[in-house]
């Protein structure tokens, strides 16, 4: 008997209440600390960005005005900082929605109240007027006459969307072919796909400046649509193959004993599913397109052709002084069509990782 | 519907013989099971019935009618893949009338036979789904749904329940073979699962290796197995199979001696018995019992004996015996079949007994 009492001392019982609360604590800082590095890293990221949209609605004539700058951070840095504060503190989405919305309440009265005066569209002007420069100094600027915003609007659109098109339409036949058929040269194809992404195509500027000359095609638009379609095509090849290769056989063979033809079964079962991939490689295609700057200047031999990347170079640096707020409005306008692209489709983009891992 | 042949079909793949010369015949409105181990063929077979692969050489006849060149989609032939293979960027609707689509069917009768399938299979409150919205039973009716909708002459499932739980596997077994069954269709199951071929089919075609083993009646598989590999195959727990040297004297297996009845050609022979026809405690060797293991109906026992490792089954849920008791094992000549041991055919007209 007295040695089963001795057995029987007391253990020790953890205390659970206790371990519970210390774990969500942790949880607590944890998240905070989070917010707070994604915080600072963001800082350097979004400044200069912030910096062009504030100088373009506020700069006069030339100068750039600072105290506006550093006015709307003033309002701005704490809404921001007090959000993040009532995410920490606040768990539920309705709190958290509440809180958004005060904090960007706060930050629009702020601003309207401390720099709202200081704001106007005067350097937006250059979208409805063509001869900004000629009315401001009375004469055409160093390069002869100024160029129409539209018509380089235009052109880069003309540029990005026909390269896109292209490169969508053979990217994605070709991955499919990849994918499902065995054919001879079929591994040294793929290889030689890689090899290709291992130089930078800037290192055949000057060939391709040849080539395109003999063609005949100098000084025309064609000119960098095809040059920037031959020059993502083989990472798009193997983008789609990976997208493709991700859609099991059985769907396809399903769809064959279900009477559909391969062309069929292509179109109606298995496109649909590398749809992620073909969305994701038509956003970078036309962001590429788009911002193409390299291309397009070395394949013009004079003013043959504009397009907004050299048209936001001509602001910058032709206009006999820099105007900083032209400069921050075209910037501002020239960025706004890959910005809003990547906010609609972003989801398409993450997407691109795990396709391209497969491939 | 259809009667179905395979004439001589051979199918390489490269230098690798899938399929070594198989030939086959299906009544029409048959339910047939190819039954094999992984890589024997089986799902090659159905494949090639589909038209999705062609035979290397060999006829493929529908209703006497040679189909080798005839393309899949014109086969009308209906499959159950065993990962189901709905489209999932399709509702449950779409899915079902996909095979429709093709033929010259206007949409509204395709959306009545499609209801009306999906009432005999039970999905018709899913119609409005999407594929990744459904359990691993309903994503199967589906297909079954999809399969069926066409009419088509010939039904191919290949391994259709190899992906539902215990429970589901039961009730879809009995509810596949009541379809097959009000439908009338000829259908070919593939299976390695011998209790899927047993219940389900009319006939068990029983692969090896590319080459059919033996074809009967699941009854048949079960009492006459014709090869080594089907007396294995077939049947859970599996048969007994003790390796001997027939002589004059009888079969000797390893310290013991056989009576034989029937003239036994002297060589190695192999012994089947199956573990249900052991009898305990009557005549027969001195074993000692290794492993006892409740099956809930019976008990398996696993035992050691001069005849080697033989199991056995009884028909208590409490385990009669325990690890290290001593029985004495025995069974009648009529439960054995006996082996050619060289080339692992069975015997005809002669028995063993202890």
């Amino acid at each position: 008997m007295s040695g089963e009492e001795r057995m029987a001392r007391p253990v020790d019982q953890p205390d659970w209440e206790s371990l519970a609360r210390r774990a969500l604590t942790m949880a607590r800082i944890k998240r905070g600390a989070l917010i707070v590095f994604l915080t600072l890293v963001s800082v350097p990221v979004l400044l200069p960005f912030f910096w062009v949209v504030v100088i373009s609605f506020s700069a006069r004539t030339g100068g750039v005005e600072t105290a506006v700058l550093w006015k709307a951070c003033g309002v701005l840095a704490p809404c921001v900082l007090g959000y993040a504060a009532t995410h920490v503190v606040f768990p539920a989405p309705r709190q958290r929605m509440t809180a958004a919305l005060v904090a960007a309440g706060v930050a629009v009265a702020g601003l309207a109240l401390l720099v709202g005066s200081d704001l106007h569209f005067d350097n937006y002007r250059f979208l409805a007027n063509p001869n900004l420069v000629e009315d401001l100094r009375g004469a055409a600027t160093a390069g002869g006459q100024f160029p129409w915003v539209w018509d380089a609007f235009f052109n880069s659109l003309a540029v990005a969307a026909a390269s896109t098109f292209t490169k969508v339409l053979i990217a994605t036949l070709a991955g499919y072919y990849l994918s499902r058929f065995a054919f001879r040269g079929r591994s040294f194809f793929l290889q030689s796909l890689l090899i290709l992404e291992v130089f930078h195509p800037w290192m055949l500027t000057i060939p391709i400046f040849l080539v395109i000359f003999w063609v005949g095609l100098l000084n025309t638009l064609s000119a960098p649509i095809l040059v920037l379609t031959v020059i993502d095509m083989p990472f798009f090849i193997f983008i789609m193959k990976g997208f493709f290769d991700a859609v099991p056989w059985d769907i396809e063979m399903s769809a064959m004993t279900d009477g559909a033809t391969r062309r069929q079964a292509f179109w109606h079962v298995v496109l649909p599913q590398a749809k992620g991939g073909i969305i994701a490689i038509s956003v970078l295609g036309f962001i590429r397109g788009w911002e193409e700057y390299v291309f397009v200047t070395a394949l013009r031999t004079g003013n043959s052709y504009w397009v907004m990347s050299t048209y936001l170079y001509y602001v910058a640096e032709d206009v006999m002084g820099v105007d900083y707020g032209l400069v921050a409005a075209v910037s501002v306008f020239y960025m706004l069509p890959s910005l809003l692209l990547y906010l609609f489709l972003q989801k398409y983009l993450t997407q691109l990782t795990f396709g391209g891992v497969k491939g | 519907m259809a009667r179905v042949d395979l004439k001589n079909v051979t199918k390489d793949w490269g230098t690798a013989k899938a399929i070594d010369d198989i030939s086959l015949s299906l009544e029409n409105g048959e339910f047939a099971a190819v039954l094999g181990p992984s890589g024997c063929g089986k799902s090659t077979t159905l494949f090639m019935l589909a038209g999705i692969y062609l035979p290397t050489s060999g006829d493929i006849l529908f209703d006497g009618a040679r189909v080798n060149d005839v393309e899949a989609r014109d086969r009308n032939v209906g499959i159950v893949f065993q990962s189901y293979a709905l489209y999932p960027n399709m509702t449950v609707l779409q899915n079902i009338t996909f095979p429709l689509r093709f033929k010259e069917i206007s949409r509204a009768d395709a959306e009545r036979s499609a209801r009306e399938i999906a009432e005999l299979v039970e999905i018709e409150g899913l119609l409005d789904r999407r594929p990744n919205q459904l359990s691993g039973g309903q994503q199967q009716r589906v297909a079954l749904a999809r399969a069926l909708v066409k009419k088509p002459n010939l039904l191919l499932l290949d391994e259709p329940l190899s992906n539902l739980d215990a429970t589901l596997r039961l009730s879809m077994r009995t509810e596949i073979r009541r379809l097959q069954r009000e439908l009338g269709v000829t259908t070919v199951l593939v299976t390695h699962d011998q209790i899927e071929a047993m219940t389900m089919a009319d006939r068990i075609v029983c692969m090896n290796q590319g080459r059919i083993e033996q074809e009967g009646t699941p009854e048949a598989l079960y009492s006459r197995p014709e090869t080594v590999f089907a007396a294995s195959f077939i049947g859970s727990p599996p048969m007994n199979l003790l390796a001997g040297e027939a002589s004059d004297g009888g079969i000797k297996v390893g310290e013991a001696v056989l009576d034989t009845a029937g003239d036994v050609p002297p060589g190695a022979v192999k012994v089947g018995i199956r573990p249900e026809h052991i009898t305990v405690n009557g005549e027969g060797v001195q074993a000692e019992i290794l492993i006892a293991e409740p099956l809930g109906r019976e008990t398996l026992y696993t035992a050691r004996s001069v005849l080697g490792t033989t199991r056995f089954l009884e028909p208590t849920s409490v385990p009669r015996f325990k690890v290290g008791d001593q029985v004495r094992l025995g069974f009648e000549p009529e439960h054995t079949i006996l082996f050619d041991g060289n080339h692992d055919r069975r015997l005809e007209g002669v028995r063993a007994h202890v």
